[in-house]
């Protein structure tokens, strides 16, 4: 299970192997809400911008 | 009195020819009716060799993902077959309809939604991008007005206009409500398959916009989205939404009675 570093607290956090790119994952130790992207071949993790619920028919 | 009816896919497929009926007998006296019909493009999609995608919200609301090839569908769907087939039956059975949907006239304008949350296929939260889909955010009330001062029904399919000129698909509830809210209807009902919202297995008769909204917390998927939407309606300005069956001989009937659950003041 890999681990990347939280972009808020600087803190590990753990993301399972089959995590794929816009995933949300909750940073226990300092709460953020954090994102899952692919960046320059590399993932990492940002802050999740606040998204609201699909509203579609 | 001005009352939006709005009525979804599974009423409409099962019942069609009753709701016409009885919306012909109500034509001209300030009746909007909104359509959904999510199952039919779904049908239609399938026809068309373009797999349906439906995501499922963290909350649990399933919905329709629309990307181009979907939107496609769901424009020929909802703003044509659909629409025209109640507008046809309401005149057979001599009612003045007009079938619009909300990109005429600019009905409804939406935002799009650029990123929606979804519960991916390992069961964690993920964020995607959001497709054709959009919230809506203003309703051109004066062109329903002139329709309905001209004594003409407006049947209205849930589509909207971005901020780009982009067709958007929009939550035909939403729409319905952002309609009642827009032209200061007084009543706003909703027909569905089931009888009203149903509490310790009875149909619950009176709730006031707060009971609804804390109902809504403890309820079902599909109709927790109904209640939370019909206490917001009414909070803005509408003075009662009725949640009823739009099954049986005579659907609107229950209007009169307000027959079903009412959310209120």
């Amino acid at each position: 299970m890999p681990e990347l570093k939280c972009p808020v607290c600087l803190g590990s956090v753990k993301i399972p192997d089959d995590a794929l790119d816009g995933e949300l994952f909750e940073h226990e130790e300092c709460g953020a809400q954090l994102e899952l992207v692919t960046s320059n071949g590399s993932r990492v993790l940002r802050l999740a911008e606040e998204v609201g619920e699909d509203w579609g028919e | 009195m001005v009352i939006v009816v709005k009525a979804g896919g599974r009423a409409l497929q099962s019942n069609m020819e009753n709701i016409a009926r009885n919306l012909a007998r109500m034509s001209g006296e300030g009746i909007v009716f909104v359509h959904g019909g999510g199952d039919v493009v779904t049908e239609y999609s399938k026809k068309l060799g373009v797999t349906p995608i439906i995501v499922t919200s963290p909350s649990g609301i399933r919905s329709r993902y629309t990307d181009e090839k979907e939107l496609e569908v769901y424009v020929m769907t909802m703003a044509g077959k659909l629409n025209k087939e109640i507008v046809s039956a309401i005149q057979r059975y001599g009612g003045k309809a007009v079938g619009l949907s909300g990109v005429d006239g600019g009905l409804l304008i939406a935002e799009r939604k650029k990123k929606i949350i979804i519960v991916g296929e390992h069961g964690r939260k993920r964020i995607i991008p959001g497709g054709y889909t959009g919230s809506i955010r203003a309703v051109n009330a004066s062109l329903i007005n002139q329709l309905l001062q001209a004594g003409y029904l407006p049947v209205i399919a849930p589509l909207a206009l971005g901020a780009e000129g982009e067709i958007l698909n929009v939550d035909g509830d939403q729409a319905a409500s952002w309609i009642a809210r827009g032209i200061a209807a007084e009543l706003l009902v909703f027909l569905s398959d089931v009888d009203g919202v149903i509490v310790d297995g009875r149909v619950a008769e009176r709730l006031t916009a707060s009971e609804a909204s804390e109902l809504a917390k403890k309820i079902g998927p599909g109709m927790n989205r109904k209640v939370a939407l019909a206490s917001e309606t009414v909070l803005g300005g509408v003075k009662r939404v009725l949640i009823t069956s739009g099954l049986g001989e005579d659907p609107l009937s229950r209007i009169s009675t307000l027959q079903g659950t009412v959310i209120g003041e």
